[in-house]
């Protein structure tokens, strides 16, 4: 049975073998194609080839004969491996077999499977067809699913429905959730504003400073360093605005029972469902400027989504309350409502006292930047206001920002324990509320320094699997036996029963 | 030293944490002699050659190398001591405990239940004194007990593949 094969047989019934769609075959010859004559390209413009002589050349039969032998070996190549690559799906467990030069045979049991996840590239519409990616609840190969099949699409939804029926335990119907209605309205206006004022607040000053950097060089200066500056706005913050709106235009986020599925994409489209027993953490971000807007933006930590973009979004950049109340009904498991506990005021001079700590060196290093700078002299009134604005920057602007983020962070930082989770409160001028599984955690960590010692002050990290890796998110500063409180919660639980592993299965 | 550090004669803490081995003191003063002689192998070249390095301002540079210089060995002829009378490590039935640093103090707590994977490591010194470290990994990172007795080390490694053993048997 083959990728053409208009019916998928469904899990459970009997063991059966699909290949990829052979369209896979002409993917894999094109992207290899375009990487070779990248690779050429580049290496002409370093070695400063005249190209226009390779032109000549081209008609040379002898370059058109080497160019059809090698296109020749990449079908046969691309073929072959396509024969040899065979998905078995038995009862139990999916098998991938590929008995090419490198044997592959890997074993995924279908209770072990976080998602299987939908994308549809370009390719994949000209030829009607949807890649499947499978990917297991694992910190290993977190950004690169286990498995990847290609299939015509009505053969790889009903395959989905069947293996995704398997693993959220309720019957999935494709055309059911084609009409599902999103729990939120997000325009693709949204998606704009998002992309632009999501992103961390440092990394938008470094952008948006590398723009101004190189607009003011052109236009006042002599263009010297324009470049290095707009590579710098291009990857910082032009290429991950773009990558965002990209990837999440027409955006659709639900939940069915206890399975959340977030759908979106411009060119290529992603579908993503996951049990809400996969995820580990909530988070509410609130960028600097997007807080001046009164913005927000929800974040789950699920493993095992296969994606390199990040937390999967539940929700682009919407009104605070808007966001409160989506995420009220999608992950109602992970709220709480509880008094706001902030940083008891013994923690203030802990965390102030560190901030002048930074403070004194940066002053110290802006007042010997001076000194060396004065000994010297300046070779022109250049040079003079350059030195003098680095000291500006680094004794005046620099100390002041410290210690405001430090008197911030002070009066937005709150811990609180619920139930089942815990939530971090973090952040001065970018802010963000975690909240944690206990059952999630794997390691904590109740740290203090010097200074916090003397006022009976720590912080606390808590170490996770996350969907990049192993994370770690921390606390603000408390009183250290409210933060021991956490180890103590994640053990009783581990000890009366209410933690079960098979929950999260 | 703090109450929280202090111990019985058992060689045990109130709450019933383990002390390190005092051959570790050892372990850690060698280690931290192989420092001090590569450090003293990059700082001596730079002082030699510190007219061509810093060139005008060469009693500056000096300076701040000599500073750095000391301060460091100052620390590490200090730290092995602090770090020995503070670290404490403590074995439930379910969970592991360690507490440890020189100036910022941690307390780690991993749950039995979340370990992955029980490793015992020597390195040369360790091996040369009968010591051993024993690092204990989970899906989020790792802890060590470090400067542990050889066997003490092998026991408590297999105590805790024992328990993950125990619990992954009973998940299947």
């Amino acid at each position: 049975m083959d990728g053409e094969t208009p019916e998928a047989p469904r899990i459970g019934e009997e063991t059966f073998v699909l290949r990829n769609h052979p369209s896979v075959i002409f993917g894999n010859v094109v992207k290899t194609i375009v990487f070779f004559l990248l690779v050429i390209l580049v290496n002409s413009a370093n070695m400063d080839v005249d190209l226009s002589k390779g032109r000549e050349k081209l008609g040379d039969y002898r370059i058109i004969l080497i160019a059809v032998a090698i296109l020749i070996w990449l079908v046969i190549l691309f073929w072959r491996r396509w024969k040899l690559t065979t998905y078995t799906f038995s009862p139990t467990e999916l098998t991938v077999r590929r008995n090419t030069l490198y044997k592959k045979d890997v074993h995924i049991q279908y209770s072990r499977l976080a998602s299987v996840n939908v994308r549809r590239t370009v390719l994949n519409h000209v030829f009607g067809t949807t890649e499947l990616l499978f990917n297991v609840n694992s910190s290993v190969n977190f950004n690169a699913a286990e498995a990847r099949l290609v299939l015509k699409s009505p053969e790889a939804d009903k395959l989905r429905e069947s293996i995704s029926t398997r693993i959220f335990a309720r019957e999935m119907r494709m055309e059911e959730e084609e009409v599902k209605e999103t729990l939120v309205k997000v325009s693709n206006g949204d998606i704009i504003l998002h992309g632009l004022f999501g992103q961390p607040t440092a990394q938008s000053i470094v952008g948006i400073a590398s723009l101004v950097y190189s607009l003011a060089t052109i236009f006042f200066g002599d263009g010297t360093g324009v470049a290095p500056a707009l590579v710098l706005f291009v990857f910082s913050y032009a290429v991950p605005w773009v990558r965002t709106i990209m990837r999440y235009y027409n955006y659709r986020v639900y939940r069915v029972d206890d399975t959340i599925t977030v759908e979106s994409g411009l060119i290529n489209n992603y579908r993503s469902s996951f049990n809400i027993n996969k995820v580990n953490s909530v988070r509410i971000r609130q960028p600097l400027l997007a807080r001046f807007m009164g913005k927000a933006l929800l974040e789950a930590e699920v493993i095992g989504l296969a994606d390199s973009e990040g937390l999967p979004l539940l929700c682009p950049l919407k009104g605070k309350d808007i966001v409160m109340n989506l995420a009220h009904q999608l992950v109602p498991e992970f709220l709480f409502d509880v008094e706001h506990w902030g940083q008891p005021r013994k923690a203030l001079i802990p965390t102030v006292m560190y901030k002048v700590i930074l403070s004194c060196i940066f002053i110290g290093i802006g007042a010997f930047t001076l000194i060396t700078a004065e000994t010297a002299g300046y070779e022109d009134d250049v040079s003079r206001y350059l030195v003098y604005g680095l000291v500006i920057s680094l004794a005046a602007v620099i100390p002041t920002l410290l210690m405001i983020h430090g008197i911030l962070a002070h009066g937005n930082r709150e811990f609180i324990m619920g139930d089942d989770t815990f939530a971090f409160v973090i952040g001065a001028y970018d802010r963000e509320t975690d909240f944690i599984r206990y059952d999630k955690v794997q390691k904590t960590d109740v740290r203090n320094g010097p200074i916090q010692r003397r006022f009976g002050v720590a912080e606390c990290r808590v170490s996770m699997m996350s969907s990049s890796g192993a994370k770690v998110i921390s606390s603000g500063i408390f009183m250290r036996e409210d933060l021991e409180r956490i180890g103590d919660e994640i053990m009783s639980r581990i000890r009366d029963g209410r933690y079960d592993y098979r929950r999260y299965l | 030293m703090n109450e929280e550090f202090a111990v019985d004669e058992n060689g045990l803490t109130a709450d019933g944490y383990h002390v390190l081995d005092p051959k570790s003191k050892t372990s850690m003063y060698l280690g931290n002699l192989i420092k001090c002689a590569l450090l003293s192998a990059l700082v001596v070249p730079v002082l030699v050659f510190s007219d061509d390095i810093f060139a005008d301002q060469r009693a500056t540079g000096c300076a701040v190398v000599i500073a750095f210089y000391v301060i460091a060995l100052i620390y590490l002829m200090i730290t092995p001591q602090v770090f020995y009378r503070r670290y404490r490590y403590r074995l439930d039935d379910d969970k592991v405990e360690v507490r440890r640093g020189v100036f910022f103090v941690t307390h780690t707590l991993v749950p039995i239940e979340r370990v992955h994977q029980v490793q015992v490591r020597k390195g040369p010194i360790n091996k040369m004194l009968g010591l051993a470290d024993v690092q204990i990994t989970t899906a989020g990172g790792a802890a060590s007990l470090e400067f542990l007795d050889e066997s003490t080390a092998e026991s408590i490694a297999a105590r805790l593949n024992e328990c993950v053993v125990k619990l992954l048997k009973e998940r299947d």
